[in-house]
């Protein structure tokens, strides 16, 4: 093949910028350390790092709401134990009043001291958690209990308190001022068994301490159901944890680039650059006209 | 007899050839790096001779008269130019595209933390932090700003697809013109040519070159007439497009309504039209379906809708955040979700990457074969400095001895008119 000036010329500069355009590509990956920046660098891998990316968002609002679920249930936890100390009090004094060797003076001081402790329960059943009322179902803002003597929750259609920590995965993260109590209109009700109670001293009857253990397994049995559902949170947690690392090794894999192999390239794309401009300087160089004289 | 001056004029013959083959050396390399030019070579034959008697029997002698030129021409090949045609034209259509798709994909700017996809991302999020503290202010102004933030990106992007689209249909107006110039100027030639003789060797170079431009444009037949002319005409229906000095011009309007029957960059152009047009649509569709999921005022029937716009009509630009609503009262769409819509725009992103990759492939196989292709012409058409060189050499040493022969003669002429009386 007969070869000219301007074929070499040409074929050269065509050899450079592709050389060139390839070390530009991997030298850009290299600075970024990423090995997708548009569609077409890898169509699939493309859409993959962006699935992955939005699952890692949603992951970490799960994250979130497991964080704050688990104040609320906490703080339920405590209260429930308060509740528990108090009534346990309460107790005491009803096995005390049940004696009947105490003066009318006494079962009055005694009818006053539950009255108190009635009233601390109203209290801690109006706890709030982030200023939030923490046995109010999703009605948070208001108070369930807010009218002393008023023992009935404010609201009739009460719905508990939940998060969402999980694909299609929710959690109850408080408990409701029924299931704590017991029915406003039951007799059972915690609040109706210590209004009776405190009669029943003023008045030097007997007091039913079954109703009162009820009201106390009540409020342990609800107590323990918070507590299994925090370990389900904390399983839930891990498990949220463990993905988000698989999740981002992952990601990792699909859209960064191997360090060690990409400075390899590097360096190579970067030798091949050089040889074909030095190339280019020997070939183009030389003709005829510089020997003939 | 053999005329006393018959040396001189064969000295002379060689003279002249060895000038003209000079100069045409100097034309080429003067030209060495012209585009579209040819390199030109001097065409000679000996003279016709004259019969002489030798008193050799009954044969007469033939004795030559040195050197003529039959013509200078210029090296060429028609087939290799026609490869070279076909090549822009797929090449020209490919270029087109793959730049409409490059531009594409920095419009639709993934993978990136500040594309559409995060804002989705980032408006799932807030919903979850208004369900989390569903009376709190702060997270209901979230979601709407989240809403606004998506609404933006999206806008923006749709704006820019606007645009594209508004270039690509000027710079096919643009490319109409260009290959209409293209055409008037080729008919000039033409002209030029005809009037020449069939010769003028930079003409049709200059010529060739026109019509190669012109091929990146549109798919081109040529043919050559009897007389030096060019007929062109569209490869795909052979409408004729110059006849001679005959120019019938193209239209935007054919080259729009029907552009598959033009090739080259003109079809590019309009694919490129329809591509933008598809993504603009498939986007729009995306959108639509992640606002209706999140709530929009015409599909819910509410009024405390997060978003306004017209489900039925739906247009991306009139799309707004409805600040007065409650975004508690929204109740849950049907149709598709937000997840499905997150899906559907990952699988346009990975289409229009599929879609740019095998474009940008295209053009680098094109390229490829048209280098291939021009470097065989060059082969041919090129050229060469050595070579130009070496016949310079060559010619000198030929115009060197066709002198001494004139001088030689001279003496003689001398010897018989000067010397032989005295």
């Amino acid at each position: 093949m007969r070869v000219t000036q301007q074929m070499l010329n040409q074929n050269s500069i065509r050899n450079m910028s592709q050389n060139l355009s390839r070390f530009e590509k991997i030298n850009n990956q290299v600075a970024s350390g990423k090995l997708l920046h548009r569609p077409s660098d890898d169509p699939n891998g493309v859409s993959k790092a962006m699935n992955l990316k939005s699952t890692l968002a949603t992951n970490a609002q799960f994250e979130r709401n497991t964080g704050e679920a688990k104040l609320w249930m906490d703080e339920t936890g405590q209260n429930i134990d308060s509740m528990v100390n108090a009534m346990q009090r309460v107790r005491e004094i009803a096995v005390q009043g049940n004696n009947g060797t105490y003066s009318e003076l006494d079962q009055t001081a005694m009818a006053a001291e539950i009255e108190e402790l009635t009233e601390h329960m109203r209290q801690l059943a109006n706890a709030k958690v982030n200023g939030k009322s923490l046995f109010n179902g999703q009605k948070t803002g208001e108070l369930p209990f807010p009218e002393k003597g008023d023992m009935t929750p404010s609201s009739a259609d009460l719905v508990a308190k939940t998060f969402t920590i999980g694909e299609g995965i929710s959690i109850q993260s408080s408990v409701l001022p029924e299931q704590l109590f017991g029915a406003s209109a039951d007799a059972a009700n915690l609040f109706n068994t210590l209004e009776s109670m405190s009669a029943n001293l003023k008045a030097g009857t007997a007091i039913d301490l079954e109703k009162m253990d009820a009201g106390i397994d009540r409020l342990l049995t609800v107590g323990a159901e918070n507590g299994a559902r925090q370990n389900r949170l904390e399983a839930v947690e891990n498990r949220l944890l463990a993905s988000n690392l698989e999740i981002k090794s992952m990601l990792s894999r699909v859209e960064d680039i191997d360090y060690a192999e990409a400075v390899i390239k590097l360096k190579s794309e970067e030798s091949i650059y050089q040889a074909s401009l030095a190339a280019t300087s020997k070939i183009i160089q030389p003709s005829l006209m510089d020997f003939l004289r | 007899m053999v005329s006393t001056f018959h040396g001189l004029e064969l000295g002379k013959r060689g003279l002249s050839v060895g000038q003209a083959s000079i100069a045409t050396t100097g034309q080429n390399i003067a030209n060495v790096n012209t585009k579209g030019y040819s390199r030109q070579q001097v065409n000679s034959s000996s003279s016709p001779s004259l019969d002489i008697w030798t008193g050799q029997g009954a044969h007469t002698g033939q004795l030559g008269t040195g050197v003529t030129i039959d013509s200078i021409t210029r090296v060429r090949d028609r087939f290799l130019d026609q490869q070279v045609r076909d090549h822009s034209e797929t090449l020209g259509q490919w270029q087109a595209k793959q730049t409409t798709l490059d531009r594409l994909e920095t419009i639709v700017n993934e993978p990136s933390d500040s594309g559409l996809s995060s804002a989705m991302d980032g408006l799932k999020n807030a919903w979850q932090d208004l369900a989390n503290e569903p009376d709190s202010l702060s997270a209901q102004a979230v979601v709407k700003e989240r809403a606004q933030g998506f609404i933006d990106v999206a806008q923006s992007m749709n704006k820019s697809l606007d645009s594209l689209k508004s270039e690509l249909t000027q710079q096919s107006t643009e490319t109409v013109a260009e290959a209409n110039g293209y055409l008037k100027q080729i008919a000039e030639l033409n002209k030029s040519i005809v009037r020449d003789g069939s010769q003028s060797n930079d003409l049709k170079d200059k010529r060739d070159a026109l019509v190669e431009d012109l091929s990146k444009l549109m798919s081109v037949k040529v043919e050559e007439k009897a007389n030096g002319s060019y007929s062109i005409s569209l490869a795909s229906n052979n409408q004729a497009l110059v006849t001679g000095e005959a120019v019938s011009e193209i239209t935007a309007e054919d080259a729009t309504n029907t552009p598959q029957k033009f090739g080259g960059k003109l079809a590019g152009l309009d694919e490129s039209l329809n591509t933008a047009t598809k993504y603009q649509e498939n986007l729009t569709t995306v959108v639509r379906d992640f606002v209706q999921a999140n709530g929009m005022s015409g599909t819910s029937g509410k009024d405390q809708a997060l978003f306004i716009g017209d489900a039925a009509n739906f247009k991306l630009s009139e799309l707004k955040v409805n600040y007065e609503a409650d975004p508690l009262e929204q109740q849950a769409a049907t149709g598709k979700t937000s997840a499905d819509a997150q899906s559907d725009f990952r699988k346009l992103v990975s289409q229009l990457g599929a879609e740019s990759q095998s474009a940008t492939n295209s053009v680098a196989n094109h390229s490829a074969a048209l280098q291939a292709t021009e470097n065989r012409r060059q082969s041919v058409t090129g050229v060469s400095l050595d070579e130009e060189m070496a016949n310079l050499i060559k010619y000198q040493h030929s115009y060197n001895a066709a002198a001494r022969l004139v001088s030689m003669t001279d003496q003689m002429l001398d010897t018989i008119i000067n010397r032989m009386g005295s």
